[in-house]
């Protein structure tokens, strides 16, 4: 018996180690990271005529931030979110950012980015995140630490709902954020987003790439029915109005309907 | 006693040596030369060695070099510019303190802009140049914000033979055209963003108007660029 024990025991062991070796390798390739994405223009483009239709659209009151990575910085898609998430807020909490009014008092509408305020911020945000440290750009929880010490650093409490569970996008929750001058980190998988020209009987849709897992920010929605002449609905598409952080497309279009995010956080400062 | 012998069977019968002596000359078209006061003989040279071979050979080289130079000194040195595709995110940004219109004129160069100067709340204006080469201007931006009407207006340059990743973007989404002044304007609207190019003179213009204010504010603004 003990020699058929000592004659089992390394092979055993040895399956233990590999087994076990192979979960954790499993766990940690599935992680998701978020980093630079170059978009790939002229994707598609599609001509929708109709008769009419009929929108619902709003997006929060000025806007949002249309920020972009700090030259000499890689891979900040997080750390720009980040501080367009910070710059917004910092309308309704002022001390987020010291000294600095991130918002024009006349008209609401967002300042340009700032050398000497955004910058330096989205630079201690890109450190926080631990940006480029574990891999390339940021993971989820490293987005979500970074952004949270941030915020509890300036002395404020900061909540995070996610609206996303697998397929499902909880867009009736989001309305609601919105409609209450709520903002959203979206963490999506490389995937579209859409630019809507729009004219009397037709609207263009052009298809814009993103090459990668990139985090964005949305702030609005734009929910569009077609009608044809009979009055029949022929197609509904629901989009998010984001931020994408990126130098091209500062603003566009992401359709849910369907989604490839991984997360929606609602940010929610108090 | 060799030399001698040979002299004697010449001195035979001169007559038939000078009449074979010139039937040999006629059949080689050989001409009989002076040359102090010796008679000689002389083969006519090649005409590879000849003086007009020479004149020619060096009259067609002398062609070729104007060929070659004349161009280059009457384009003063310059060359055609060759088409050419940049990544924005290679770019090196340089931020300038002073206007789009101010550059153009330090420069010479004749560049429109949008004369916004004197109600801009915030204007930013940016070179982005070859990371390899910082006098190699890719492209140049100019931002403006008029704070009291919320209208924030992004201004892009490229030459005619320069295109960039992110400004391609814009053409592939101007499906519409409208005819101002002449100049063909490439354009669409989104409640979002309005975005807009064209073309006039040396350069390519594209403006991207953030929130505006109706669906025909851009051209509005492009029309208050043009001359």
């Amino acid at each position: 018996m003990k020699k058929l024990f000592k004659i089992l025991i390394i092979p055993l062991s040895l399956a233990c180690v590999l087994l076990f070796g192979g979960w954790t390798t499993e766990q940690g390739a599935t992680e998701n990271r978020y980093a630079d994405a170059p978009i790939l223009s002229t994707y598609a483009s599609e001509t929708i005529s109709f008769s009419s239709r009929s929108v619902d659209s709003y997006y929060t009151p000025g806007g949002f931030p249309l920020f972009n990575q700090v030259n000499g910085m890689t891979n900040g898609c997080g750390a720009v979110a980040g501080a367009g998430i910070i710059s917004y807020y910092d309308k309704y909490y002022p001390d987020l950012i010291p000294d600095w009014n991130s918002y024009y008092p006349a008209s609401g509408v967002y300042r340009l980015q700032d050398s000497a305020h955004i910058e330096p911020m989205m630079w201690d945000l890109y450190y926080l995140m631990d940006t480029n440290v574990a891999g390339e750009g940021v993971s989820e929880q490293e987005f979500l630490k970074g952004l949270k010490t941030y915020i509890e650093n300036r002395s404020f409490n900061v909540n995070m709902q996610n609206v996303v569970s697998g397929s499902n996008f909880d867009y009736s929750t989001y309305k609601n954020a919105i409609d209450n001058n709520k903002v959203v980190a979206l963490l999506a998988h490389a995937g579209n987003i859409y630019s809507i020209s729009e004219n009397s009987n037709n609207d263009t849709i052009t298809t814009l790439y993103i090459d990668g897992s990139h985090i964005m920010v949305a702030y609005g929605y734009y929910n569009i029915k077609y009608y044809d002449a009979k009055g029949n609905l022929f197609r509904n598409d629901v989009y998010l109005i984001v931020a994408t952080g990126l130098t091209s497309s500062k603003t566009a279009f992401y359709k849910i309907n369907p989604h490839n995010l991984t997360s929606a956080y609602i940010v929610n400062i108090s | 006693m060799k030399y001698k012998a040979h002299k004697l069977i010449e001195a035979k019968n001169p007559e038939r040596k000078t009449a074979l002596d010139n039937r040999i000359k006629n059949q080689l078209n050989i001409s009989d030369e002076t040359n102090n006061g010796k008679t000689a003989v002389s083969f006519r040279k090649p005409f590879y060695k000849t003086y007009r071979f020479f004149a020619g050979i060096s009259t067609a080289l002398a062609a070729v070099c104007l060929a070659i130079i004349l161009p280059v000194i009457l384009n003063n040195g310059t060359q055609t510019p060759v088409e050419r595709y940049c990544y924005a995110n290679d770019c090196l940004e340089i931020r300038i303190d002073y206007t789009l219109k101010e550059y153009a004129e330090r420069n010479n160069v004749s560049y429109l802009y949008i004369d916004w100067y004197d109600i801009a709340d915030e204007l930013q204006t940016i070179l982005y140049v070859s990371a390899d080469d910082h006098n190699d201007l890719i492209y140049m931006r100019e931002a403006l914000v008029n704070g009291d009407t919320g209208c924030n207006v992004i201004l892009s340059i490229t030459d005619l033979y320069t295109n960039v990743d992110i400004l391609n973007s814009i053409r592939a989404e101007c499906n519409n055209i409208n005819n101002i002044n002449g100049i063909s304007i490439h354009w669409n609207y989104q409640n979002i963003v309005s975005k807009g190019y064209f073309v006039y003179g040396n350069y390519r213009y594209y403006i991207e108007l953030v929130y505006p204010l109706t669906d025909d504010s851009i051209l509005e603004i492009i029309e208050s660029m043009l001359p």
